[in-house]
């Protein structure tokens, strides 16, 4: 029976090996999939002008960008979200210093006209026309993104050139107030100096106000195909107004879920300001020793196959995710401000927590150190409030035995996913290795009794008795 | 009596008589305290002083890791004690005279693996008191899916042992039963360990030679997930830290399954090749 097992192994050894080596005869070529041609040229990549998929897909905080060339056959999406795709035609090559596919946006941009064509099996499950969208983001640049498509998207890009218009206006008119002023307030002072006499405060003319630049920030329209879908794999291509498959548009595509959904905490210690520490997973227990002061920034999150992940953000990187079809991550989606974070010990809520801002200042003197102050409104007097570096909920726990942490929302609920154990730790070495010697006692005190067994019994008599034991 | 009954019986006296031998011995004992002081000093109070360095952990139960290694190790000795034990008998010639009497392949693979399942049910109440003693003393305390991973090693002990008796089974030498037990569950234990640690590297910025080994040993996981038997447990364990009891039940299932197919396997072994030296 040996031989069997032997050749077994034997050849999963030589299979592995068999596929070790023909990926090794050109590793970069195998993994990354890019032909020769593409890659020819030191220093300047030869371009091939081809159709791709240009690819804005939701990520759960925003709208990534990454496209799909010729030589990536599946497209993946998040399933119930609303994703945007284009049909293009662009020079594309391949960038061996940062190992991706580039296009030249640039040099070359040609719409592709069509429609898309989603199919599950062998039937259409949707079809899909261009529609304008805009990205809007209310609060600025930096802040949460919108996305408004139809005909409102070109209202609302009009809507903010308005705003601008407006704007540019009252900047205009200030300027020209504040001229008038500055000439006024010269004549003033002229005056002063040569009477000698101060002005009164009724003469003294209001300055004006210098108007506020708009947050909102509104992208101008763009035509795409911007679609969402349910769970499951489909096929997409492209059709034109004859009812042709447009050639190399067709690709597969993968729709996919998180497989968890839950409240992930950035813990920063107080002691360690810049070191953060991560607990994305409720199983996960807060262990402290001593009294601490820690604050913590709670966000949504969602646990993605990270392969499936990385492949739907950054497409054009071949390089990107390989390796990781059994891997998952978090991704923490948006930060939850409107919460309170309640301590409860017993089952009893000893702590209400709201979030608040902090700033932290540098010690004085030449020796590091600092501290972490909140931050109050500004007071009478006080012209300007300070910028805080991040806002979080603060906990000062001196933490005896074991506790629970929770987040509830403004109707008192408890967020799923925010509970977090807490426990303060007790460190004794010497009792640590006690406890292993347990089982040796007891295998000692066996070994012990069944010898004293023996003794008891008359000579000649063991063999006996230990066929009948 | 029937030849059920028969079998049934020769199972119980064979579990029966080989469990108090390893109970009567000190072997079980010290193997116990030697696993118990290495998890104690190499992974408890590692958590311990990390908790002390950095003020504060967001850590899984630092239990669950050194219950889950001491299962695992209390797990392959018993399955190297399987593996030795058949094929010593074989060699001494001690399992022909047994065949000789009401004693068959079925009987005789199902009497040593029940010995060694119920041996591990005294590794799990020894566990159990030491950890729960730990964690009283260091206030680490026990997780909530820590009785559901208490379970689970009832069954990755059966993947372990099926996997000892079968091996041993096939080998005609007890060295080559041991050799290919230790090395066969070493492999499964580096390569869980380097693809756990290639995994959680982070992905930017790896270099090509990295993303090679990952892809490799990721391609080479969908493999192994089916022949360890550690990989039914680990399975079984992701299934518990996501509370998904479906998964967790068919970790169980697909062991039971495991450990049917392998001792399945002993037998027609032992009926094919006989039982001589």
């Amino acid at each position: 029976m040996k031989r069997p097992i032997v050749s077994f192994l034997g050849s999963l050894l030589i299979a592995v090996l068999a596929v070790g080596l023909v990926w090794a005869a050109d590793p970069s070529e195998a993994l990354t999939q890019v032909p020769q041609e593409v890659k020819e040229g030191q220093g300047t990549p030869k371009k091939e002008h081809q159709f791709v998929w240009s690819l804005s897909p939701w990520t759960g905080k925003e709208f990534g960008g990454s496209f799909a060339p010729r030589q990536v056959d599946t497209i993946y999406l998040l399933a119930g979200e609303t994703n945007i795709m284009n049909s293009l035609r662009s020079e594309i090559y391949y960038w061996d210093i940062t190992q991706e596919y580039m296009a030249d946006w640039f040099g070359t941009k040609e719409e592709v006209d069509g429609k898309l064509e989603i199919l599950k099996g062998n039937s259409v499950f949707k079809t899909v026309e261009k529609t304008p969208y805009v990205y809007s983001y209310p609060e600025g640049y930096y802040g949460r993104v919108e996305l408004v498509t139809g005909p409102e998207a070109p209202e609302a890009f009009e809507r903010y050139e308005k705003l601008q218009d407006d704007y540019y206006d009252a900047v205009s008119a200030y300027y020209d107030a504040q001229s008038k002023w500055q000439e006024k307030m010269d004549k003033l002072l002229a005056r002063v100096r040569e009477t000698g006499q101060y002005a009164s405060p009724e003469e003294i003319p209001a300055s004006p106000q210098q108007p506020e630049a708009p947050k909102l920030y509104v992208t101008s329209p763009v035509e795409a195909f911007v679609f969402d879908l349910p769970e499951g794999k489909y096929r997409i291509r492209l059709v034109d107004s004859n009812g042709e498959v447009v050639p190399e548009t067709q690709k597969n595509l993968v729709v996919f879920s998180p497989r968890r959904a839950g409240v992930g905490y950035e813990i920063i210690p107080e002691s360690k300001w810049t070191k953060p520490v991560l607990s994305d997973d409720r199983n996960q227990v807060l262990y402290l020793e001593g009294r601490r002061t820690f604050y913590l920034k709670p966000s949504h999150e969602l646990e993605y196959n990270q392969y499936q992940y990385l492949k739907m953000s950054s497409l054009h990187k071949p390089l990107e995710g390989l390796g990781t079809r059994s891997a998952w991550m978090w991704v923490h989606t948006e930060e939850i401000v409107d919460a309170k974070i309640q301590i409860l010990k017993d089952g009893e809520v000893i702590q209400t927590i709201e979030r608040k801002p902090y700033y932290v200042e540098q010690t004085p003197g030449y020796a590091l150190g600092y501290n972490i102050v909140e931050v109050t409104p500004p007071e009478e007097g006080e012209t300007s409030e300070r910028e805080p570096t991040f806002e979080a909920f603060r906990i000062d726990l001196e933490a005896k035995g074991k506790y629970v942490m929770r987040l509830v929302d403004a109707s008192g609920e408890v967020i799923p996913g925010s509970e977090r154990v807490i426990r303060s730790v007790r460190v004794a070495s010497w009792p640590l290795y006690t406890i292993p010697l347990i089982p040796l006692l007891v295998g000692l005190a066996v070994v012990a009794w069944r010898r004293s067994l023996k003794s008891d019994i008359p000579e000649g008599m063991e063999t006996q008795v230990t066929t009948e034991g | 009596m029937s030849v059920w009954s028969n079998r049934t019986n020769a199972i119980k006296v064979t579990a029966r008589r080989e469990l108090l031998s390893t109970l009567y011995g000190l072997g079980l004992y010290v193997v116990l305290f030697v696993i118990f002081l290495l998890t104690a000093y190499g992974s408890i109070r590692v958590s311990l002083l990390n908790v002390v360095n950095n003020g504060l952990e967001a850590l899984p139960n630092p239990i669950t890791s050194p219950f889950y290694l001491t299962v695992f190790l209390a797990a392959t000795y018993l399955g190297l004690c399987s593996a030795i034990a058949i094929s010593r008998e074989r060699e001494q010639g001690t399992l022909e005279v047994l065949f000789y009497g009401p004693v068959d392949s079925l009987s005789y693979v199902l009497g040593k693996y029940l010995q060694q399942v119920l041996t591990f049910f005294v590794v799990l109440a020894f566990s159990l008191v030491n950890f729960f003693l730990l964690s009283q003393l260091t206030n680490l305390g026990f997780s909530g899916n820590f009785f559901g991973l208490l379970i689970l090693s009832i069954f990755l002990a059966s993947c372990m042992i099926a996997f000892g008796i079968f091996l041993s089974a096939a080998a005609k030498r007890n060295i080559f039963a041991v050799v290919l037990f230790i090395s066969l569950v070493l492999f499964f234990v580096i390569f869980w360990g380097a693809h756990s640690l290639i995994m959680a590297l982070p992905g930017k910025n790896l270099t090509t030679l990295l993303i090679y080994t990952r892809l490799i040993l990721d391609n080479v996981n969908i493999l192994i997930q089916w022949i360890s038997p550690l990989a039914y447990f680990v399975r079984g364990m992701v299934a518990v830290s996501q509370g998904n009891i479906g998964q967790y039940l068919l970790s169980i299932v697909s062991s039971l399954i495991y450990t049917t197919l392998l001792l399945g396997a002993a037998v027609i072994i032992f009926d094919r090749r006989g039982v001589k030296r």
